[in-house]
């Protein structure tokens, strides 16, 4: 049986001498609310209005279809700007020129049935219309990826079918429509359901073009789709995420960069377990795409690890992370004590934040070129930014901010229906584990 | 207390016996005259739970109860069941009973366009038995079983076979969907092997390559059934680690569900009521043999009757004649074929 002890693990949050070279420091974070009825799903960030403060695009879950832009205000929060009605629950959102007019739209996918892009045109002023550009995907997308796939100059896009365990490539015609060029099973041998949940682009062999790295929930692996550079790719390359003592770990989220600076792309993903002490996992790249290395790092002692996002949040030259955890919601930042070549965490800080934290990034949210941890709690109906007060290695200097607040809502939604014991076989993989618990957690909040 | 129990019994006894009147006519979620409703599994449910609803008229509280008890349950509903339309279920009942058994999401979400290809599958056919030859090896493995799961299983199984030999298993669906991996002993990487292949049900062969903890790809699928003739499946043996799966399926996706089993296993029995009787039956066999490269009609020369197999599937995919194995029969397979020309 857990126990779980919050509010004794926040009170001994910046209990901590702050020294360089010394522990990861952020102020506990603050909240900004979302409207009324909107459960942030994950973030992207972009000086929109060119005001030199980053803006967030927020892709939520809202039964009017809502998801909405926040303006940056410079000192951590972001206040409502846009309301846009994408026609359902959106998981995920990039922001690219796709219409080729040099400025930045925003492609939404948008869950239901059938799921679908939805293209919002941006223009100088930082605000977006609705293109009416719509492209039909396939069941219940979840994630999205962009890039010039087909090497055409233009921007096209990758997304996963969660409930169709398949991975569709479209095209882009150039002025913001697609055609859809493949539909990619993934994990066609298994006997459970895949779940394809997130989607990144990344040249993974160094060939010059970008390939697919993925994360399928439901089989707890990590995909790799090879692009040949002309808008095709080959067939699903899958690579289970490690027994960790007893249990084989549910599998959430993945951040993607060289973790042991030797030139390639490596993938850190969260291992939620079912056993007290969270983990993450470090698919490491040979260089040719293979990542058949994985190692096992440190996660947040308490709750269930669902998001990550990595950072050099010391500026000591190797890349540190964060990772939340659902149930309680709790952000552990984690400090790189193994240098660039040999990645090696610990965690040293507790930020309370809510309840599932389901997407994190890192981003200089106040200008004092340190970085940030900005990320979205769905239950809770908000974005926080917990601003890094770490002093920086090459005399960044960190911005004091006064009395941060720490403000737990009490008015939000209860994860009641999950517990941390899985109540379904999501998969159907013939047994409740780990995996099953990251479905339902991802599930939250789905019609 | 005993009238008590006599009452629970007898208002049992009502409740099974106004079930027994479904499904009868209209729409469950409306209210209607006549009693009972047109969805089998909904008019029972809600006539077990109020029986006045299956014996005088389908009152509004009878529309609520289906409203609250019957969230998923779309069969039949609106909508041509060979039609693409947005909302759940068709109007067919047993056609859309076995769909939505393979394919929840056609039931519960919208009928889409797999859901459609799927009806115009399956539905109205008539279910057929396959032959298996004398001296197959018989799988034995039980429904809800899982001896030769390979890596769906913790502890990876196959089930060993050798070339010539027939072997014959089932598929039998639930949840983990069946998957029977096998392990083929003395083929050499790069030779080319021929599968021939009947079941009683759309089945699909694949090659799987690698570990379970990865990197692991399937490279080859190709599908067949139900039952007659067999099917010919060549395939070029990878390198490295390899498997031959048979599972249930079509392009489009993987069964799953509907494939109720013909025996009832005392160690394993069934996780929950199966579907009614799918119109497929469960049985396959198999047998792999070698082929020389271009030998595309296995008489054990490479001649004018190779080329003209080659030649008639110009274009396509079939395995038999992509040589190469790049998914398209074209120049490269005729340079093959034409450099193993018997002399």
């Amino acid at each position: 049986m857990r126990t779980i002890t919050p509010a004794v693990i926040l009170s001994s949050c910046l209990c901590v001498c702050a020294h360089a070279d010394g522990p990861l420091v952020f102020a506990q974070p603050v909240y900004d609310e979302m409207p009324a009825g909107i459960g942030p799903t994950m973030l992207r960030a972009r000086d929109l209005d060119a005001d030199g403060i980053l803006d967030l695009v927020v892709p939520a879950r809202s039964v009017d279809g809502i998801s909405v832009v926040l303006r940056g205000v410079g000192d951590g929060h972001f206040l409502p700007w846009q309301s846009l009605t994408v026609g359902g629950f959106s998981d995920w959102a990039e922001l690219e020129d796709f219409d080729g007019d040099g400025l930045v739209d925003i492609l939404f996918g948008v869950r239901g049935d059938p799921s679908q892009l939805a293209l919002f045109k941006g223009d100088k002023a930082g605000t977006f219309s609705d293109t009416s550009i719509r492209v039909e995907l396939g069941r219940d997308n979840s994630g999205l990826a962009s890039g010039d796939f087909d090497g055409d100059g233009d921007r096209d896009v990758a997304a996963t079918n969660y409930l169709g365990a398949s991975v569709d490539i479209l095209l882009n015609v150039g002025d913001g429509h697609f055609t859809r060029a493949a539909r990619l099973d993934v994990a066609r041998w298994s006997g459970s359901i895949a779940f394809p949940r997130q989607i990144e682009p990344c040249d993974v062999d160094g060939d010059g073009d970008l390939d697919l790295l993925g994360v399928l929930t439901g089989s707890g692996r990590l995909i790799l789709l090879r692009s040949n550079g002309d808008g095709t790719f080959e067939k699903s390359r899958e690579w289970q995420v490690p027994q960790i003592g007893e249990e084989r770990p549910g599998f959430a989220t993945i951040a993607l960069a060289d973790l042991d600076a030797d030139g390639d792309i490596d993938v850190l993903g969260t291992a939620l377990l079912l056993a007290p002490a969270q983990k993450s996992i470090a698919f490491m790249n040979d260089g040719s795409g293979g990542f058949a290395q994985r190692i096992v790092l440190e996660g947040t002692p308490i709750g269930y690890a669902f998001s990550v996002c990595l950072g050099d949040f010391d500026h000591d030259g190797d890349l540190d992370a964060a990772q939340g955890a659902a149930l309680p919601g709790l952000i552990v930042p984690m400090r790189n004590i193994g240098g660039s070549t040999s990645p090696q965490f610990v965690v040293e800080q507790f930020l309370g934040i809510g309840q599932l934290p389901r997407y994190l990034i890192a981003i200089d949210v106040d200008g004092d070129c340190d970085l940030d941890i900005v990320g979205c709690d769905s239950p809770v109906r908000a974005v926080f930014t917990a601003i890094n007060l770490t002093p920086q290695m090459d005399g960044c200097t960190p911005r004091l901010l006064a009395a941060p607040t720490v403000a737990l809502k009490t008015n939000a939604e209860k994860l009641q229906s999950i517990t941390p014991t899985p109540t379904f076989d999501c998969n159907e993989d013939g047994a409740k584990t780990a995996s099953d618990l990251v479905l339902e957690l991802h599930a939250k909040e789905r019609r | 207390m005993m009238q008590h129990l006599v009452a629970l019994a007898a208002l049992f006894s009502t409740s099974i016996a106004a079930a027994q009147l479904c499904p009868g006519i209209g729409d469950c979620r409306k209210p209607h005259a006549e009693p009972g409703c047109v969805m089998p599994e909904c008019c029972t449910i809600v006539c077990e739970l109020n029986p006045l609803c299956c014996e005088f008229t389908w009152d509004q509280g009878c529309a609520d109860l289906a409203i609250d008890m019957c969230d998923g349950i779309n069969c039949p509903a609106e909508g041509v069941c060979s039609e693409t339309h947005p909302t759940p279920g068709c109007d067919q009942f047993p056609c859309c009973d076995f769909v939505c058994a393979i394919d929840g999401w056609c039931c519960s979400v919208t009928w889409d366009e797999i859901c459609a290809n799927e009806a115009n599958r399956v539905c109205g056919i008539a279910g057929c038995a396959i032959e298996i030859p004398i001296g197959a090896i018989e799988e034995a493995e039980p429904c809800y079983e899982h001896f030769n799961d390979g890596c769906n299983k913790s502890l990876f199984a196959t089930r060993a076979v050798a070339f010539g030999q027939v072997y014959a298993g089932k598929f039998a669906t639930d949840a983990p969907r069946d998957t029977d991996w096998m392990s083929l002993s003395g083929s050499q990487a790069g030779s080319r092997v021929r599968v021939e292949i009947a079941g009683e049900f759309p089945w699909e062969f694949q090659i799987v390559t690698g570990s379970c903890e990865g990197p692991l790809e399937v490279p080859f699928i190709a599908h067949g059934g139900p039952c007659a003739p067999s099917t010919l499946v060549d395939f070029i043996v990878p390198s490295g680690a390899w498997y031959a799966v048979i599972t249930g399926g079509v392009e489009t996706r993987t069964f799953r569900h509907a494939f109720t089993c013909d025996e009832i296993d005392p160690i394993a029995p069934p996780p929950k009521e199966p579907p009614e009787p799918s119109p497929y039956g469960l049985r396959y066999w198999l047998r792999m043999t070698h082929v020389l490269q271009a030998d595309l009609d296995g008489d054990g020369l490479v001649d004018a009757r190779d080329l003209s197999i080659l030649l008639n599937a110009w274009g396509t995919s079939d395995s038999v004649a992509d040589l190469n194995g790049n998914g398209t029969v074209d120049a490269a397979d005729l340079s093959i074929l034409l450099n193993a020309w018997s002399q």
